[in-house]
């Protein structure tokens, strides 16, 4: 798993805080926002456990409602597919 | 192996990217310092100002012996492409020019390459294109 995985769920977790806590939102934004980390988290879980595609492609939806700061998980689980497509690239050669 | 990167001119240069996504920021931080709520200016523009490092930093294509690498962003797919997959060069226009792979088009990058990097991508594609007899004759032995 990436660096940018990583920092994302957690830049994202403390936006969720972060809003959670001010009660000037929405609680449907907060709840929202609160499912697209548990998606990206149980994701980037995945990636770790081997399943690593399912998993880039869970991060990538997680994060996809906070873009533009989303962008740096999209941008993580693009590197793990792109790593998958060199990998089936190489073994097809 | 060769790598090919964004032409330094017109606006999907690494640098007008720089520019804009400077511009934007400042946008942002003024905004906000004048109480407005325009944090969103500053993340889209520090995004825009990284992407034009990345864009600077990373090639477009990349030219190997046997195939070629294509990522025109960082959250965009890397294309892999054979040579030898190539079906057709599919030229449309000055601007639309697709390799056939396997059936599939994938559109070439033509506007952010320079005119001569274009006819380079082209013509490895192109040379290492069997002649239509030596492919008649391999196909005629797979039989």
């Amino acid at each position: 798993m990436n660096g940018l995985i990583i920092a994302s769920v957690i830049i994202n977790g403390l936006l969720v805080l972060l809003l959670g806590t001010t009660g000037e939102y929405p609680a449907g934004l907060s709840i929202a926002m609160g499912v697209s980390v548990l998606v990206s988290l149980g994701g980037a879980l995945l990636i770790a456990a081997g399943a690593r595609r399912p998993g880039a492609i869970l991060v990538m939806i997680g994060c996809a409602l906070f873009v533009p700061i989303g962008l740096i998980g999209v941008i993580g689980g693009r590197r793990v597919l792109d790593e998958l497509k060199q990998e089936a690239f190489d073994a097809g050669r | 192996m060769r790598q090919i990167y964004r032409r330094s001119t017109g606006m999907g240069s690494p640098g007008a990217q720089k520019i804009m996504g400077a511009i934007t920021t400042g946008m942002g931080v003024l905004g906000s310092l004048n109480g407005g709520t325009m944090g969103i200016f500053v993340v889209v523009g520090i995004l825009t100002i990284v992407i034009g490092f990345w864009s600077e930093k990373n090639p477009v294509i990349v030219l190997h012996e046997d195939h070629l690498e294509m990522k025109l962003a960082p959250a965009t797919a890397r294309h892999l492409i054979r040579y030898r997959d190539v079906a057709e060069i599919d030229n449309r226009g000055p601007n639309k020019i697709f390799l056939v792979v396997h059936g599939k088009k994938i559109r070439l990058p033509v506007k952010v390459l320079e005119p001569s990097d274009l006819q380079l991508v082209l013509a490895a594609v192109r040379d290492s294109q069997p002649s239509q007899p030596a492919a008649d004759q391999a196909r005629g032995e797979q039989e």
